[in-house]
């Protein structure tokens, strides 16, 4: 199965691009074309590839009809993120795609669905997951815990939802293991973007004398929770997993200097200086951050992997990015063969007022600093999947 | 005692911006029976116009400038859309109302994005102006208290102690005889309409700084407006006010208590727990619920008291 001389490989794009979800979709898109034009312009590149973008509305609905699109114009690499239950319903539908269809059958790549269920109990041969999940996240974020003696009594705020209980409930796991010093004084569940108003929240915190706050909160219900904080004059801190986001550091302003704490798999700081410069660039053209660094380490792989398959079949391509290894930006990463959970290094960065050489966030006076990076190794969690491999593998 | 002062005064300035939000909505209401959808976006257009501004020339112009934009911007609405519109009746206008609001979101969308604006409080309202036992209070609170206070002084003396406000208030219940006494009844309407968005432009320089400035605000407000209008009485002005009130501290006092229906049913005797059925609903927290406490509310108050705390329309 060689290359076709003019085969166009699309790769189909399927995330909001429409409604309350679409600034992190239209900011995706655009970093995933600027990374599919480095990957066209290299040598070893025998063909262009090309993004077809769907919007999906952020409904489950909406991106099965796009994917079926998809599969229709000869995709069959779908790139997707911006939900977990999109993800679940995506695996799901390209399974019985390909079990019907295997000469067309399609990957799913994942770059920030972050449920752990999706490379565990419900983990797919087809799927490829980028992103950290929320239990590697947990995990880096209780390491630093662990080492920061100043954390003592700690708040849990969520959003009412099953990312949001899945947090809480990580958490409360995972610190009674590694701090059983610390003491829970309190959580809160809240309606997913309903409360505009945190002081009542704040309040209720520092009557209960937290010293540090974990959030799972992304959106807007951590920016108005951050600036409550700052109104307020509260010392408390705040881990957070989605402070990195699109639109975040603006958003919560001078409120987040020396108050957050997130843990990221990439921030501008911790990269190398040539890819500070193409984010630079990126800058300049779009007038907007460089977000979603993993799409590089996804766009590389699938090179990689493609040109060790020589073919434009989903299942050699799935093989060849089995185990495969890739030196991203911040360190090696592997994607396993056991539940195509790619294992990466992780970072514990705080948000303060630019120093020195640091490259300030979406044109703010503030700046990402490394607080501690977690090797690969230390995020790492063991998994229950049993991959269901496709019967001609067997 | 601390904490119920430091709640109470969260409470009450939430409810004065509530308030500030509604007010305009409840006096187009009353004049013109015209149930602006699009209320809610004037308020977004108020943040966005300060925050424009603000880039030029600091916070204080926006205070003043912004409103009055989003007030013309209003007039223009209602001469050259909602009047031709009038004559189509009721439904008609709503829909005006509702297409407009989408209409005022995308605009925002192509002209400033989809991502939040840097629009913050400024530095000279910025920190604590005193202390409640060891809580620091806001300052920028305060003056959010403030601003909605002498709005209500302002808007209440206008109506009641000036020419003006007495031809409006006479347009409100016999329009055709104001018109026959030589008053242009329709340039009223023009006024009040620009007024009231005035009034959500003004809301919108000042909640937009104190919470988040982006393009999902207005869906954001749009609900609880509807709900304190409802509450309060549609039209009223007064019972806008003391809706605003109970809604702000009865959201901000049952974020702090952890009440649930299993522990009320365990001090009434009964046993509950994990295993006892329906438990997912027994064990809510009022904490948990807050957000939709004021939909209850509304939903209560339309069965047993429909005209609201203090409206006057019985139909």
């Amino acid at each position: 199965m060689g290359l076709p001389a003019q085969a166009q490989t699309r790769l189909a794009f399927i995330d909001p691009l429409s409604g309350p979800f679409a600034l992190t979709g239209e900011l995706a898109l655009r970093r995933l074309r600027d990374e599919v034009a480095l990957r066209n312009a290299l040598p070893t590149a025998r063909n262009a590839w090309e993004v077809l973008a769907l919007d999906n509305k952020g409904t489950v609905q909406e991106s099965l009809i796009a994917l079926r699109q998809a599969i229709d114009q000869d995709a069959r690499v779908i790139i997707q993120g911006q939900s977990s239950a999109v993800a679940h319903a995506l695996i799901e539908a390209i399974h019985r795609h390909n079990e019907r269809d295997p000469a067309r059958a399609v990957l799913l790549l994942n770059y920030a669905a972050t449920d752990p269920a999706l490379t565990e109990a419900r983990c797919s041969f087809w799927h490829f997951r980028f992103d950290a999940h929320l239990g590697m996240r947990m995990e880096a974020l209780t390491a630093h815990i662990a080492r920061t003696p100043e954390v003592k009594r700690v708040y849990l705020i969520v959003q009412d939802y099953a990312f949001g209980h899945e947090f809480a409930r990580a958490a409360r796991a995972l610190l009674a293991l590694r701090r059983p010093d610390i003491q829970i004084v309190g959580e809160d569940r809240h309606a997913l973007g309903q409360v505009r108003d945190f002081a009542p929240y704040i309040a209720k915190m520092r009557a209960a004398h937290a010293d540090t706050v974990l959030t799972g909160n992304w959106g807007p219900d951590l920016n108005l929770l951050v600036k409550a904080a700052r109104e307020s004059s509260s010392a408390l801190r705040f881990y957070t997993f989605y402070a990195g986001s699109p639109g975040a550091v603006s958003a919560m302003g001078e409120a987040a200097a020396g108050r957050v704490i997130d843990v990221t798999d990439w921030h501008i700081n911790a990269t190398t200086r040539a890819e500070q410069q193409r984010a630079e660039k990126f800058q300049a053209r779009y007038g907007t951050d460089y977000h979603f660094a993993r799409l590089h380490t996804l766009v590389q792989m699938l090179h990689a992997a493609t040109l060790q398959a020589q073919s434009t079949h989903a299942l050699p391509i799935a093989l060849a990015l089995e185990n495969r290894r890739f030196m991203g930006e911040t360190g090696e990463v592997q994607m396993r063969r056991f539940d195509h959970q790619l294992l990466m290094p992780l970072y514990i960065a705080e948000l303060a007022k630019r120093e020195g050489t640091q490259i300030a966030s979406e044109s703010s006076a503030l700046a990402w600093r490394t607080l501690q990076t977690i090797p690969a190794y230390v995020a790492t969690q063991p998994t229950s999947c049993q991959l269901n491999r496709p019967s001609r593998l067997q | 005692m601390e904490f119920f002062l430091v709640q109470l005064f969260n409470g009450v300035s939430y409810g004065l911006l509530l308030f500030m939000l509604s007010s305009g909505l409840t006096l187009v209401f009353s004049l013109m029976g015209v149930l602006n959808f699009a209320h809610a976006s004037f308020y977004m257009l108020g943040a966005y116009f300060a925050f424009q501004i603000s880039t030029w020339t600091g916070f204080w112009a926006g205070l003043v400038v912004a409103p009055l934009l989003v007030g013309a911007l209003g007039m223009l609405v209602e001469r050259v859309g909602l009047r031709r519109v009038h004559a189509h009746g009721h439904v008609a206008e709503l829909l005006f109302t509702f297409g407009l609001a989408y209409l005022i979101e995308e605009a925002v969308h192509l002209i400033w994005g989809r991502a939040a604006l840097p629009y913050h409080v400024p530095a000279a309202l910025d920190g604590p102006l005193f202390q409640i036992a060891d809580s620091p209070y806001p300052m920028y609170r305060v003056f959010m208290m403030l601003i909605s206070v002498s709005m209500l002084v302002a808007v209440w003396l206008t109506l009641t102690r000036t020419r003006i406000g007495l031809v409006i208030q006479a347009a409100l219940t016999h329009p055709d005889t104001v018109q026959a006494l030589g008053h242009n009844v329709p340039r009223i309407f023009m006024l009040v309409f620009g007024g009231g968005a005035a009034l959500a432009g003004l809301a919108g320089v000042i909640g937009g700084a104190a919470f988040v400035t982006d393009p999902s605000m207005a869906i954001a407000v749009g609900p609880i407006v509807f709900v304190i209008v409802v509450v309060g009485g549609m039209g009223s002005l007064a019972g806008a006010f003391f809706a605003s009130l109970l809604i702000g501290c009865l959201q901000t006092f049952s974020v702090s208590l952890d009440w649930t229906l299993a522990g009320l049913l365990t001090t009434l005797g009964f046993s509950m727990g994990p295993d006892t059925p329906l438990w997912s609903v027994w064990s809510i927290k009022l904490s948990q619920a807050a957000p939709v406490l004021p939909y209850l509310i509304m939903v209560l108050m339309l069965i047993f008291r429909p005209r609201g705390l203090m409206g006057t329309r019985d139909e």
